[in-house]
């Protein structure tokens, strides 16, 4: 009875998986970044060498932080919800 | 002349815990833009160096960098050093100038090394600002 309130189709494994989805996300995101300039690299070019290239990681750093920034609120509203379901619950278990 | 080691040894990303993976692969990031700039730091000090001890001017160095394929993160892959010619300055009075007069002079051009410097710099910023992302994502989930 008790395991069905956190079974798969509860809220709080739904706000679980968002939770880590965006983990996953930030994870990859992290990885992008680190590599910013691998890319080049992988292509026979140095930066600074090439304007073009230069400014394609500039480019894609842009959109990684942006991807990054809108990752973390994901995160942090996910958090909220979840805390406030397991706060909700608490509350529900005290008033017996 | 500034060493730099092959591989990455401030976060080696396939020693990092599960939990911290994500701080693992920012950190080699890090690491990976400073090795970058300490060769670029190398390159501008060295820039007039006509005499090394493997003979010739100073050369050019660039640091190459991979993604570690499973882990994630970014490895130090090497350092190259650049083999195109520098520049052949007329200066008799030089001490390595040779039986006509020139001097071959370093590979390096400072403002490219400059602006190879600020992307650098700018790449490490966001490695840092990735790291603090994953910061603060654990701290939030320490917080459940």
């Amino acid at each position: 009875m008790i395991t069905d309130l956190f079974g798969a189709s509860s809220v709080y494994a739904a706000l679980k998986s968002g939770l880590d989805r965006e983990a996953v996300r930030q994870r990859r995101i992290a990885h992008r970044v680190a590599n910013a300039q691998s890319v080049l690299a992988d292509d026979g070019l140095a930066a600074g060498q090439n304007p073009r290239a230069a400014a394609a990681t500039q480019a894609d750093l842009q959109q990684s932080m942006v991807n990054l920034a809108d990752t973390q609120m994901r995160y942090d509203a996910t958090s909220v919800l979840l805390q406030k379901a397991y706060g909700q619950f608490r509350s529900a278990l005290k008033n017996d | 002349m500034t060493s730099i080691p092959p591989t990455s040894t401030l976060v080696p990303p396939g020693r990092v815990p599960g939990l911290f993976r994500t701080l693992g692969i920012s950190g080699s990031g890090l690491a990976a833009q400073q090795a970058r700039m300490d060769a670029i730091a190398d390159n501008i000090a060295n820039a007039e160096t006509t005499r090394t001890a493997a003979g010739g001017p100073y050369r050019r160095q660039t640091v190459t960098t991979a993604p570690v394929p499973n882990e994630g993160g970014v490895r130090i892959t090497g350092v190259q050093s650049d083999a195109s010619p520098g520049a052949l300055v007329y200066d008799p009075g030089h001490p390595d100038a040779d039986a006509n007069g020139f001097v071959r002079y370093p590979n390096v051009d400072v403002t490219s090394e400059t602006v190879d410097l600020m992307v650098a710099r700018r790449v490490f910023e966001a490695n840092a600002t990735a790291f603090e992302v994953g910061k603060e994502m654990l701290r939030r989930a320490l917080d459940l």
